[in-house]
């Protein structure tokens, strides 16, 4: 791919100032006489022919043609040393620009992708917060559903001040406009244990069976 | 953080321009192919204006014939002074004097040829006669040589 229109245009006129130099350097110069002497037949400049030489004919030579082409030729050559100097003393510059180019260009790719890794981070790190604390919330629905607490259903809120009396005995400050608890009788069971303590807890059991099973491991 | 990247992004690592600067000067300038390029093209464009100057200038003497003895003489005689200053001179003059010598001796002998062949078909009884007389004169003193250094046996 060509990436100066320069080249192209001194390769060219290199080869023909090139063939314009062979051209003018393979043409005979002056005339030539074609003579005839003692049965042979030869050709040779003017000055050169025998006085005893019998004329024939003329060969016209190219000395106006060689001087043209040698003259076109030399400025061409001129003109292709001048732009391919020209174009030498650029060429450094170009390409250490183009270089430039492609390091910012590498730089700004490996900036986005810093950027990109470092938005992937924080979005899952925040996916995990919300999944624990999804997590969190499944078993304490599961635990209040194991002590037959419906969590959907809006618990009997506390009233009045709460002083020494009411924490001993906080039955005087529930609110008797709000729904009833209807606590379940405590059975006697298996006790809750404390999920914390283990690694990993499954819970599972069938919606509204009130019944949850607990697999530790 | 990048340390899996490859070593060619070193430099982005860098923490002033500074550093980026003198991490780029430090590697070694590389010769692409257009650089050469323009360097031989234009080697030949400056041995090809040598040429075409020694051409151009021949075929207009030649074409004035009353310019011819004058230059017989004034082109050998600036053709030794070259000679000598190319013999006198080191470095990138040497080599360009010995450039122009080179080319405009071609032009000359290879753009006239044949204004050569001419003359060495005028001249031909007395080429060969010089040319014998040589190489009897060189056979002479070469056997005499011969003959001298092989005395002792």
């Amino acid at each position: 791919m060509l990436s100066n229109i320069n080249q192209p245009i001194v390769a060219g006129l290199l080869s023909a100032s090139i063939a314009g130099i062979v051209a003018a350097t393979a043409l005979p110069f002056n005339d030539r006489i074609d003579y005839k002497i003692d049965n042979r037949i030869d050709s040779q400049p003017a000055w050169l022919v025998p006085p005893k030489a019998e004329f024939r004919s003329l060969e016209r030579g190219y000395g106006g043609i060689k001087i043209l082409l040698a003259l076109l030729s030399t400025g061409g050559m001129f003109l292709t040393m001048l732009i391919a100097r020209s174009e030498g003393e650029q060429e450094p510059v170009r390409q250490r620009i183009k270089q430039y180019k492609n390091r910012v260009y590498e730089f700004g790719y490996a900036a986005e992708s810093a950027y990109q890794m470092s938005t992937t981070a924080t979005r899952y790190k925040k996916l995990a917060e919300a999944d624990e604390v999804a997590f969190e919330g499944e078993i304490e629905q599961a635990y209040m559903e194991s002590l037959g607490i419906d969590p959907s259903v809006q618990q009997p809120l506390l009233t009045g001040t709460a002083t020494l009396e009411s924490i001993s005995n906080p039955g005087d400050k529930v609110d008797p406009q709000a729904n009833s608890p209807e606590l379940p009788d405590q059975t006697v069971g298996p006790k809750m244990p404390v999920l914390t303590n283990y690694p990993s807890v499954l819970i599972y059991g069938a919606p509204g069976s009130n019944t949850v099973q607990l697999r530790l491991k | 953080m990048y340390s899996e990247f490859d070593s060619d992004f070193d430099y982005l690592n860098s923490e002033t321009p500074q550093q980026f600067e003198q991490q780029n000067q430090a590697k070694a300038p590389e010769v692409t192919n257009i650089e050469r390029f323009w360097m031989l093209t234009g080697n030949w464009g400056e041995f090809g204006s040598y040429f075409g100057v020694g051409l151009s200038a021949s075929l207009i003497v030649r074409a004035i014939p009353a310019l011819i003895p004058a230059w017989v003489i004034l082109i050998p005689a600036a053709g030794l002074g070259l000679a000598v200053y190319s013999l006198a001179v080191d470095g990138a003059a040497k080599l360009r004097s010995q450039l122009i010598l080179i080319a405009v001796g071609a032009a000359l002998i290879a753009g006239n040829w044949d204004a050569w062949q001419a003359w060495i078909i005028a001249n031909s009884q007395m080429l060969i006669f010089s040319f014998v007389v040589i190489v009897i004169t060189i056979g002479f003193v070469a056997a005499q040589v011969w003959s001298k250094l092989n005395n002792a046996k």
